[in-house]
């Protein structure tokens, strides 16, 4: 069996496996109707360029990439870096949001002692 | 002319054991002492209100920067002309509260600065050491101890340095915006007790501290 081969095998073997899990989280209801939609496209496509690696060359033959993989391997840095991007973005507003809330909550909750206090004193 | 009300912040996480002593010290000083509790799993929140001071309570704990800023926000809405940050462990003494507030009548913000003492775990002596290094080489900013968090300044003092991190940066963060701002400061030496080599600034945080110090000089 060649090296291809068995990265065709791999990719489709990931693909199938992440079909199954966005599936599962669709069922769990963590995922939107459209969410799941967009991923099943993903893994789709990504099973497809696995079994049939020509369908890309139209990309592929005007980069003049040497090999198929290494327009992958180029292709997953971008993916990768993108999505640390968005992560680290929404991982600080959403730091923003709780620090924002927490604050908040705790000039709240002592107002609400206050008044408690004042209300138990008016009665006495 | 009314005397300038002062307000004592005290941030506070897991401090059971100590918070009782630091509070009845402060309160010979001023009885508008605020704690604020940054999530504490233990009874420091409790322990706190026993003594009839201002508790909030963080639900979760954010740091603390925040907790201070939580602390420094609700003086400024209560009326304080001026404020005293100190920590909630008992590594800071109160009994030093009436010389900072000698040093503050004659400026806008006043830094704490530990003599170095035996005590003081070597990572941190090492650590404090290369932070104010760099600190002074890419701000020029003369200070003895950056990391100190014994501090006071008037509530004009505050709306200029209020700070945005979290964490133990924000004591960094005070110190470049009061050197933007130029604030007429002093430096006052106060002895610390270290009870717990453990708790406080680790050597990660020394890490985020001199990242966060290379990117606000280059980068804002």
């Amino acid at each position: 069996m060649s090296t291809t081969f068995w990265i065709q095998f791999l990719g489709i073997v990931f693909g199938l496996a992440m079909m199954y899990f966005t599936f599962v989280k669709f069922k769990r209801k963590e995922l939107s109707n459209f969410e799941m939609m967009f991923w099943f496209a993903g893994w789709i496509i990504l099973v497809l360029v696995a079994v049939i690696p020509s369908i890309i060359d139209f990309i592929i033959a005007p980069l003049h990439f040497y090999r198929r993989l290494d327009f992958f391997v180029v292709l997953g840095f971008f993916v990768l870096l993108g999505l640390g991007f968005y992560n680290y973005s929404i991982v600080k507003k959403v730091e923003k949001k709780i620090r924002t809330f927490v604050q908040n909550e705790a000039l709240r909750q002592h107002e609400q002692e206050k008044n408690e206090q004042q209300k138990q004193q008016e009665i006495r | 002319m009314t005397a300038a009300t002062l307000f004592i912040i005290i941030p506070a996480h897991n401090e059971e054991s100590k918070i009782q002593d630091v509070i009845r010290q402060a309160q010979e000083y001023s009885q508008n002492i605020i704690v604020v509790d940054d999530g504490s799993r233990d009874s420091t929140a409790a322990k706190a209100k026993e003594l009839r001071v201002i508790v909030l309570r963080h639900n979760v704990n954010l740091g603390k920067g925040a907790a201070l800023r939580t602390g420094c926000d609700y003086a400024i809405q209560s009326g304080a002309d001026n404020l005293i940050v100190l920590d909630g462990d008992g590594q800071h003494d109160p009994q030093e509260i009436p010389r900072f507030l000698e040093a503050l009548s004659q400026g806008e913000i006043v830094f704490g600065y530990r003599r170095k003492p035996e005590s003081m775990p070597f990572v941190l002596k090492l650590g404090n050491w290369c932070i104010n290094n760099i600190f002074y080489l890419l701000f020029r900013i003369n200070i003895k101890d950056s990391q100190c968090g014994y501090r006071a300044f008037t509530a004009e003092a505050y709306k200029k340095v209020r700070w945005e991190a979290s964490d133990y940066y924000m004591e960094t963060e005070m110190l470049i915006k009061a050197g933007k701002h130029k604030l007429s400061h002093s430096q006052v030496p106060i002895e610390t007790i270290y009870a717990d080599n453990y708790k406080g600034t680790t050597v990660l945080d020394g890490v985020k501290i001199v990242t966060s110090l290379f990117l606000w000089r280059f980068f804002r």
